[in-house]
């Protein structure tokens, strides 16, 4: 993972020169000083960015941060103004049908035809990348199994549940079997109950040896469906690594939350567990006072994003 | 050889859709209450005082063909446009278009698809007036090649109409506006050119040119459709109007050869061929580049840059 350590604002110009790596076949991902610039705004600046096979990656970010952007142009949507990207082994830029073979795109709404079956939905998009006619009722009826619509084949798209069209839309984006998948807020208005399923069916994926892609608002959800992040802002990553990197690289403060006999609430900074043996010794043996709570509290990833962002957008 | 996907998912909904179906039977009553109007009609003033001659019932049958196909060119216009202007807007207002971009998918098949979906329910509308063709035909004064070319005349003023509407929804990013442009144009094209050939006749001494008719769907169907039976039995159609516009403005200046003043009085002269062969030319044309157009506006902002 490559780690970017906060930046100066406003955003510096890429390099212009930077020589391009080498493609390195164990990762699904990888970008080298990637920038995308609208005349004098930078959507995305100097992104270097590497994730694995198999990975399950989370770009976390204000709006406008450039989540959206990078992954567009790991879709093949939009290119790059300059740098350098292989997705699945291919180059995005030049080389559109093989990465759009290899990728599965999951948009941030998910569009819905009128008058459709759900498996006629599916039957299109497979057709769609050429999956031969034979094989379509397999591929569909194996899909919507793993999404667990296979009750609805039969329904219209339209009378299902955001949950169900978003499972759906997944199910869309399976349909050439990829090995990266690109999942733009997949969560978003989706009910508790769904975004666990959501959730547990990511899980799944990534069993399947699939590699994804996921960019979301919500942090904590993030936090758990995810091995590596990479925190955004003004089209630059901040940070990218497990999750536990990260609150290391940004400095996470451990403390110690302590509630005394009498009411009285403290939150104290402590280096390690030693130390924190140490201050409840104190507090109990030399002042004598009776402790009713002794918890340590750590910075979430999502009190470090709020810290390392300042929810600037361009 | 495969299907269009597109066109594949498009005919399904189509037939799902109470829409096409309320449509096509709306067409259908319609054009059969005017077909009857007219065949009552030409039946009266057809017959003289010794009744209806064998001319006379032939020329019941040509006249009233030239009656349906003018109104099936009409119902053609009215109902391709505001069918096909949703074509590419609607996958905007839907959010499917990115979806079907990232596919194996190209613009040009997306485009051929949606047209494609479009001159199906157009042989759907035209199957659909057969049952009232074949009446004209059993009356008379209608051979099969006068019938087929007056439903191929339809059928390429509905391709031209479809490719325009598929242009126009590429340009707009809704479905509204998109309709509103497709039938401007088509109103340009129908009532626009005769204004501009009128205004040209009124300023000049001569018969206006002729070519600026050829971008006019009706004269290019009244031309196409112009079989050698109008000519023979006199009649007073529509189209045959039209085509007089054409072989008059054929003797006064030139359209292509004017060889007419021989001939024209028993065959459809030169000067109606050739205007079909050149109007057909110039609205396949015009469909073309609505097509490339279309293809254009679909391409991703990669591909745009690229």
């Amino acid at each position: 993972m490559t780690n970017v350590d906060v930046p100066a604002s406003p955003p510096a110009p890429p390099m212009p020169f930077a020589p391009p790596p080498l493609a390195d076949p164990g990762l699904a991902v990888q970008t080298s000083v990637l920038t995308k610039r609208y005349g004098s705004l930078y959507a995305l600046s100097s992104m270097s960015l590497e994730i694995p096979k198999g990975a399950v990656y989370g770009l976390i970010g204000p709006n406008g941060a450039g989540k959206t952007t990078t992954f567009s142009i790991l879709a093949t949507l939009l290119l790059p103004t300059s740098g350098w990207v292989r997705v699945a082994g291919h180059d995005p830029v030049t080389e559109q049908a093989k990465v759009r073979a290899k990728v599965g795109y999951m948009p941030d709404i998910v569009g819905t035809y009128d008058n459709l079956l759900v498996g006629e939905y599916l039957r299109f998009f497979a057709l769609s990348f050429r999956v031969p006619t034979r094989e379509v009722d397999n591929l569909v009826g194996n899909l919507l199994e793993l999404v667990d619509l296979t009750s609805k084949r039969d329904a219209m798209v339209n009378s299902l549940s955001r949950g169900m069209k978003q499972r759906l839309s997944l199910a869309r984006a399976l349909v050439n079997d990829p090995e990266v998948l690109i999942l733009d807020e997949p969560a978003s208005g989706l009910d508790p109950r769904a975004r666990i399923e959501l959730r547990d069916l990511i899980a799944n994926l990534q069993r399947m040896g699939k590699t994804i892609l996921i960019s979301s608002h919500i942090l904590p959800e993030l936090q758990e469906m995810c091995d590596t992040v990479g925190i955004m802002e003004m089209g630059r990553l901040l940070a990218s690594g497990t999750p536990e990197a990260i609150l290391a690289q940004m400095g996470a403060v451990r403390r110690v939350h302590i509630r005394f006999a009498d009411g009285a609430v403290d939150d104290v900074p402590v280096r390690d567990d030693a130390e924190a043996a140490a201050l409840l010794r104190r507090i109990v043996v030399e002042y004598g006072r009776d402790v009713v709570e002794f918890r340590e509290i750590q910075d979430d990833l999502e009190s470090v994003f709020m810290r390392v962002t300042e929810g600037r957008v361009q | 050889m495969r299907m269009n996907p597109v066109l594949d998912r498009e005919l399904r909904e189509r037939v799902r859709g109470a829409r096409s179906g309320v449509l096509v039977t709306l067409y259908l009553v319609l054009l059969g209450a005017f077909f009857l109007l007219t065949l009552y009609a030409s039946t009266i003033s057809g017959s003289g005082s010794r009744g209806l001659q064998a001319t006379d019932v032939a020329r019941v049958g040509r006249s009233c063909f030239e009656w349906l196909i003018f109104f099936m060119l009409i119902f053609v216009m009215f109902l391709v446009p505001g069918l096909t202007s949703s074509a590419v807007a609607g996958e905007r207002e839907r959010q499917t278009l990115v979806p079907m971009q990232v596919t194996l998918l190209r613009p040009r098949h997306i485009v051929a698809g949606k047209v494609q979906a479009s001159v199906a329910f157009l042989l759907l509308l035209i199957v659909a007036a057969l049952p009232l063709v074949s009446i004209c035909y059993a009356i008379g004064g209608l051979s099969v090649v006068d019938a087929v070319s007056g439903l191929a005349a339809v059928a390429f003023t509905g391709l031209v109409l479809a490719c325009i509407a598929t242009g126009c929804s590429a340009i707009a990013k809704r479905t509204q506006t998109a309709t509103l442009l497709a039938y401007f144009l088509t109103l340009c094209l129908n009532i626009g050119t005769f204004m501009v050939w009128g205004i040209a006749g009124s300023l000049g001494r001569s018969e206006p040119p002729v070519v600026i008719l050829t971008l006019n769907p009706f004269m290019n169907a009244s031309a196409l459709a112009g079989g050698k039976t109008s000519n023979l039995l006199d009649i007073n159609g529509p189209l045959t109007g039209m085509r007089a516009i054409v072989q008059q403005s054929g003797r006064s200046n030139s359209f292509g050869s004017s060889s007419s003043q021989s001939i024209g009085a028993i065959t459809p002269s030169n000067d109606v061929l050739n205007f079909a062969v050149g109007s057909t030319m110039v609205l396949l044309t015009v469909a073309m580049l609505a097509v490339w157009f279309a293809s254009t506006k679909l391409r991703t902002p990669a591909e745009r840059e690229r």
